[in-house]
């Protein structure tokens, strides 16, 4: 029987803590001595608030909690397997991409968070140019092959950890004998109807296939253009890959565009469930990066656990935390093997977009998006 | 006029003489201590509601034209985030949202109308069992009622498995009109609770009144129906006011039909990356000024009425018997209503989770594998417990200061603080939760705070708070009927005979009160502890609530297994439901409970038609009246 585990705790003195300073309708003063339940912030425990030397030595002796927001299927496995082998505290925030990056971008200039790790680096990209992440850092635990190496920026901001294909054409063989191998071919009135996404400005990773249309086809106009024409012809647009799936299963629709390692898990258990790559798809990097902001206690155990994720120890519990979803990813450390389900990635017409170039461009394109073709 | 003990006129003047210099100046101190007293607990109540309520919407709605205030933006006035939301379509989702508002809240109002008119004045079968029903539609998420609605109508649904698959009826229901009637369904409660007291309390006194003065029945009701308009429009807004915030069928419904609504345009500003919390505001704005539109509207249409209708001298009407005919249409009107609003979405998402794929309706294509596959999944038990003790504490919170609230605003609605009380609560019924999860970021991870020892963001605290602050204004409207509906002279009554400010609620409020609060509380534990957008932001890192967990084993579940995980979740909050109720006829003590058993009175024959009534007169019976059953 698989295992599906989330994370568990004792609430008990929190609650306590919580409930005598709502039930007695605490001000805020008496909720901020209640707030001792926020064990050790990051913040509050800056031993190393300057970078001093002795601060930093400080830092790599003291084990204060490493804040991991992470997206992937597989980060839950992931921090419990460093957690073990380090002894370091480490606190997750699972939720979707979306969820963490507007947390992130809520907290501004007081970021609670000392790794993020997602797919897609558009993102990421654009959390450099505002000076979020730390520079220059690789893990030293593992080399990377030439696919990973292509996605390693200029500045190191960001550490690629494996790779997988934005939008791929997840369809019904039940009903599509002959899937399309041009990504035009969905114009066509063959498909009117019958074609449905994920929503860019809702589902991070649909950006990347959204930009990365545009970039195959020339340009953002381009791009507008055909988007237009699918949106003319019908398109369906769904908020994430789950629910596109769904509606995929339901009939509502013949073929869905969503990312490809939640199109090959839906294959694994939905047998007429196919998944085709159309002329180009586009890559889809996991990206962990490093907070810039947080104490240097912190940014070294970051970096432990960049470390910890290059290692054999780490790449083996990526392959094997989310067997039917996010672990089925093309590795881009040399001497891990991808997962059995994944097709060679040889066989699949991919490029490779510029994040510095379509990241900043997230905003106005999603907004096009949202106007046009979710409203439109 | 006051007198002696001989019979002599008492002026003030003769008051103040008689009583010894000492005691009296005892008295103003003791005066002044109360009303100081009752000053800071008003302050107290003010400060709460400003921390709670006010600061963190403020934070996230003034980057509508501030955004570089929080660091979201380089500008510190710019009109840019209204004109980019309305090109991103705000206009039109905004009519979409007034529009499917406006027909669930008519719906609602005539549902909750024949509904109450049923329980309150009619003795048909099965009218006991409507409070229980309507609890179970509050209950149950609006986002679950919406796949329970495309389960069925769906090409791959159940009527497709039955061979009834139509694309028209899949086009009505997945479109505005099933918008508007699922968010009708959903609001019905709310109405019901609004107008069921006074559909029950005003017939007795009143319609004797219009009868002992000759009036037939048609007079009787032409007096007693202008007097629901208050509560009518009470029931109006705040479905109104709900269908124009909701979320669930917004991302479900809505979102697939190319109907965009307004919550929606919302939920896509902040999910975008860079969020646009500049834009965000906007449409929070929006959704504001539509419900304070709708409140200005209702407060115009009552100015100057009073809610106060029940007071310890009422009387109940004596429920019509309506023959076989009229108890078939009575009961045909219910099973029509529940069904549509519970029983139909139930169905398909129950059958969805036990129906295999593909296979159609037949008995070798029902499994229980999905059920089965969940029992696969381990460490949910930590989340369910943390969300079941912080819905508990929560829970209370929220129908303790609902209460002090609600009490507030039927004391002093036609007072300027009470006006904008009420206003303040039933705006921030309309406000998603995520304007509330993200004002909170805002507002309590300031540095300034962090550094001054106040470091509340990342806590189960703040957590708590804006678990309270998002169920507050839900909750006090509830209460706010019967509130309304508690005379004052029940309190001085009791005054009058030596009970003091506390017993005089404990004993003669309280039990009035005792079942509209428990219900509150259990709206209020069943709504926080599924609770999504503001677990998602503000759980402490490390902590999970039950609705994240929940939402972490759908990612990785097969779709059947996610609606068992749903099916089961909410049949949890059901079953704590239920389990309260039952603990609550248990021991709760007589007074409070016996409402279900009047006494029957006897009356004087009324009118022209002698008759000997069996009218429901006691207390406790308008406690019943109170919640609406009968």
């Amino acid at each position: 029987m698989r295992k599906v585990k989330v994370e568990s705790f004792a609430p008990t003195t929190a609650i306590k803590i919580a409930g005598s300073a709502l039930a007695l309708g605490a001000a805020l003063t008496a909720c901020s001595n209640a707030s001792t339940t926020k064990s050790a912030s990051p913040t509050t425990v800056a031993a190393g608030s300057s970078t001093t030397t002795a601060a930093a030595a400080a830092a790599s002796t003291t084990k204060v909690p490493l804040v991991v927001y992470a997206a992937e299927g597989y980060d839950q496995a992931e921090v419990k397997a460093f957690q073990a082998a380090t002894g370091i505290p480490t606190k997750l925030e699972d939720h979707s991409t979306g969820t963490l990056l507007t947390k992130i971008q809520a907290e501004g200039s007081n970021p609670q968070w000392g790794v993020f790790w997602s797919d897609g680096d558009g993102a990421y990209a654009a959390l450099d140019k505002q000076g979020m992440l730390l520079k220059g850092f690789e893990p030293d635990t593992g080399t990377l092959n030439a696919l990973g190496q292509k996605e390693v920026p200029a500045d190191k901001s960001y550490i690629p950890t494996g790779i997988t294909v934005a939008g791929a054409l997840v369809y019904n063989s039940s009903v599509v004998s002959a899937p399309p191998t041009s990504w035009a071919a969905l114009t066509g009135p063959a498909w009117k109807g019958k074609v449905g996404m994920n929503n860019p400005a809702i589902s991070g990773p649909t950006y990347s296939f959204v930009a990365g249309m545009m970039n195959q086809l020339g340009g953002v106009t381009q791009g507008e253009q055909y988007f237009s024409q699918l949106a003319a012809n019908g398109l369906h647009v769904y908020s994430t890959n789950k629910v596109t799936l769904t509606a995929l299963l339901q009939g509502q629709i013949n073929a869905a565009i969503v990312q490809n390692s939640a199109g090959i898990g839906f294959e694994y258990k939905y047998p007429q469930i196919k998944v085709a790559y159309p002329s180009m798809v586009t890559a889809l990097p996991g990206v962990l990066g490093i907070d810039d902001k947080v104490s240097p206690a912190e940014q070294a155990e970051a970096k432990q656990f960049a470390d910890f994720v290059y290692s054999p120890a780490g790449q083996k519990v990526m392959l094997s935390g989310d067997p039917h979803g996010d672990s089925l990813f093309f590795p881009i450390v040399n001497g891990t093997s991808q997962h059995s389900l994944v097709p060679q990635l040889s066989s699949i017409p991919i490029q490779f977009i510029n994040p510095y170039v379509w990241g900043p461009q997230e905003g106005t394109i999603n907004q096009w998006f949202t106007a046009h073709v979710v409203n439109g | 006029m006051v007198h002696g003990a001989r019979g002599e006129r008492l002026t003030p003047s003769v008051l103040t003489a008689r009583r010894p210099p000492e005691q009296g100046l005892a008295l103003k101190f003791r005066q002044a201590g109360r009303h100081s007293s009752v000053g800071l607990a008003r302050l107290g109540v003010a400060a709460v509601v400003v921390l709670l309520l006010v600061v963190p919407p403020a934070c996230f709605l003034i980057q509508a034209v501030s955004p570089r205030l929080f660091n979201q933006g380089t500008s510190w006035l710019t009109w840019s985030n209204v004109s980019t939301a309305f090109t991103d379509g705000l206009g039109r989702a905004l009519l979409d949202s007034v529009a499917v508002s406006l027909g669930a809240g008519l719906l609602a109002v005539v549902c909750a109308a024949g509904l109450a008119f049923i329980s309150e004045r009619t003795t048909a079968p099965g009218r006991r069992l409507f409070v229980l029903a309507l609890w179970a539609v509050l209950l149950v998420p609006s986002y679950l009622v919406a796949v329970g609605w495309e389960e069925i109508v769906l090409k791959s649904g159940l009527l497709a498995s039955m061979g009834l698959w139509n694309h028209t009826i899949q086009r009505t229901v997945l479109g505005p009109i099933g918008v508007a009637f699922v968010l009708g369904f959903k609001g019905t409660p709310f109405a019901y609770f609004a107008l069921a007291p006074s559909m029950g309390a005003l017939g007795g006194d009143i319609e004797s009144s219009v009868r002992v003065h000759g009036g037939g029945r048609i007079d009787a009701l032409r007096v007693i129906a202008p007097l629901l308009l208050p509560a009518i429009m009470s029931g109006f807004v705040i479905v109104f006011a709900e269908s124009v915030g909701d979320f669930g069928v917004a991302t479900t419904i809505a979102a697939s039909a190319h109907f965009p609504v307004a919550t929606y345009t919302l939920y896509e500003s902040i999910s975008t990356f860079p969020a646009n919390f500049g834009v965000a505001a906007v449409v929070g704005w929006s959704l504001i000024g539509t419900v304070a539109l709708a409140l200005l509207l209702q407060n115009g249409l009552m100015r100057s009425r009073s809610f106060a209708v029940v007071s310890g001298r009422s009387r109940a009407s004596a429920p019509k018997t309506l023959g076989r005919v009229g108890d078939s249409m009575a009961l045909g009107f219910a099973v029509a209503f529940f069904g549509a609003s519970l029983g139909v979405p139930l169905l398909g998402v129950v059958s969805s989770s036990l129906l295999v794929p593909f296979k159609g309706l037949h008995l070798s294509s029902l499994t229980l594998s999905n059920y089965k596959g969940l029992l696969g999944v381990s460490g949910l038990s930590g989340p369910i417990r943390f969300s079941a003790e912080i819905g508990l504490v929560c829970g209370l919170a929220t129908v303790t200061l609902g209460a002090v609230l609600a009490r507030t605003m039927a004391s002093s609605r036609k007072g300027i603080g009470g006006k904008v009380l009420d206003m303040a609560l039933l705006v921030a019924v309309a406000l998603p939760g995520v304007v509330f999860a993200a004002g909170y970021i805002f507002a309590y991870n300031l540095p300034f705070l962090a550094h001054a020892g106040i470091d509340l963001y990342g806590t189960v605290p703040l957590l708590g708070m804006a678990y309270v602050a998002n169920a507050v204004p839900q909750s006090s409207r509830i209460m706010l009927g019967p509130f309304s509906q508690i005379h004052d002279s029940l309190l001085h009554a009791a005054r009058v005979h030596g009970a003091g400010w506390a017993r005089s609620w404990r004993s003669g409020v309280l039990p009035l009160l005792a079942r509209p609060l428990l219900w509150a509380a259990l709206l209020a534990f069943s709504g926080l502890f599924l609770e999504l957008p503001i677990s998602e932001l503000l759980a402490p890192p490390g902590v999970v609530p039950v609705s994240v967990a929940i939402l972490s084993v759908l990612g990785k579940a097969n779709i059947g297994q996610g609606t068992a995980l749903s099916v089961l979740a909410v049949a949890f909050t059901l079953g704590v439901v239920g389990v309260c109720l039952g603990l609550f006829h248990l021991l709760a003590p007589p007074g409070w409970r016996h409402w279900q058993r009047p006494t029957p009175v006897k009356e004087p024959a009324v009118g022209n038609d002698a008759q000997t009534a069996a009218l429901p007169g006691s207390a406790s019976t308008i406690q019943a009246d109170l919640v609406g059953v009968s």
